[in-house]
């Protein structure tokens, strides 16, 4: 496929996410592409969902987009419109821990037994909170003037090695001090 | 070129750690120290220099993703065709400097 198909973009309201797809569908946009998730923390208290269907004869595509609420993620399956979204409703879902309701509830890549949605941005990469980075050594050696933390572990302060009587982080605290980099002061 | 192993050009590392801070996959480990430099013109002040001790990654780490060789700022790493040879224990694939020229 080229660049010349026409790209379009659609929001779509989470209850209206069935009848939109299925609309679309009839609407010409009957070849499936993708499903997928974005965690909005930080920006918005939901997940987006993402779904990109084509139409290959007319060579356009629409993508719709719905936004769910990150406390109660849960959204229609669209798998018996298009079966093979069901793979794609799998993955999502067990990496966000998003329900599609009426879809497969089984596990696609993830282990039985794990437990937390790894794709969550405030989902803390624990086994590497322990052990020592790499690159928190400054060139030449000397002792580091300034605290530095790799992508994925949040700062100690907030995470870690808190204060135990300080309140609970927030889900957008953890999520926003764990992109790596200089560890700033507390802001509070 | 075939992506089989990094190699290190260590005339061109300067210890900035960026490699060992972007590696996804916390492989490289980089050892350094400072010494002033010497021949300096009669009244300059004083300049120190990065000098490296160690280099080493870890290909049972490593997943071959190249932003390694794509961040440096000196060209220091480069991929090399040869794969790495295998080993007969995990401490094998740890390799110093003198195994990534």
């Amino acid at each position: 496929m080229d660049a010349a198909v026409s790209e379009q973009n659609r929001a779509v309201v989470a209850d209206q996410w069935r009848t939109t797809v299925a609309a679309a569908k009839d609407e010409g946009y009957d070849y499936f592409d993708w499903l997928g998730a974005v965690d909005q923390i930080g920006r918005a208290d939901d997940f987006e969902v993402l779904l990109r269907l084509v139409d290959l004869d007319a060579e356009r595509a629409v993508l719709l987009r719905t936004a769910i609420p990150r406390d109660d993620p849960r959204l229609d399956s669209i798998a018996d419109i298009f079966p093979g979204a069901g793979w794609h409703e799998r993955e999502s879902g067990e990496l966000f821990a998003i329900t599609f309701t009426g879809g497969d509830q089984r596990r696609l890549l993830l282990p039985e037994d794990y437990v937390g949605a790894p794709l969550r941005k405030d989902t803390v990469l624990a086994a590497r909170a322990g052990i020592d980075w790499p690159g928190a050594k400054e060139p030449g050696g000397a002792p580091s003037r300034r605290r530095m933390v790799p992508p994925g572990v949040p700062e100690p302060e907030i995470w870690g090695d808190r204060d135990p009587s300080a309140p609970q982080p927030q889900p957008d605290e953890i999520a926003g001090s764990a992109v790596g980099g200089r560890v700033r002061r507390r802001r509070r | 070129m075939s992506h089989g192993t990094i190699k290190l050009i260590e005339e061109n590392c300067t210890s900035c750690m960026i490699c060992a801070r972007e590696c996804p996959s916390w492989c490289i480990r980089i050892d350094s120290h400072t010494e002033p430099v010497r021949d300096l013109p009669a009244g300059a002040r004083e300049r120190t220099v990065n000098v490296l001790d160690r280099f080493a990654i870890d290909w049972s780490l490593c997943m071959y993703c190249g932003i390694c060789v794509e961040e440096c700022p000196f060209d220091a790493l480069q991929w090399a065709a040869a794969p790495v040879p295998g080993t007969a224990s995990a401490a094998g694939l740890t390799h110093e400097i003198d195994d990534l020229r």
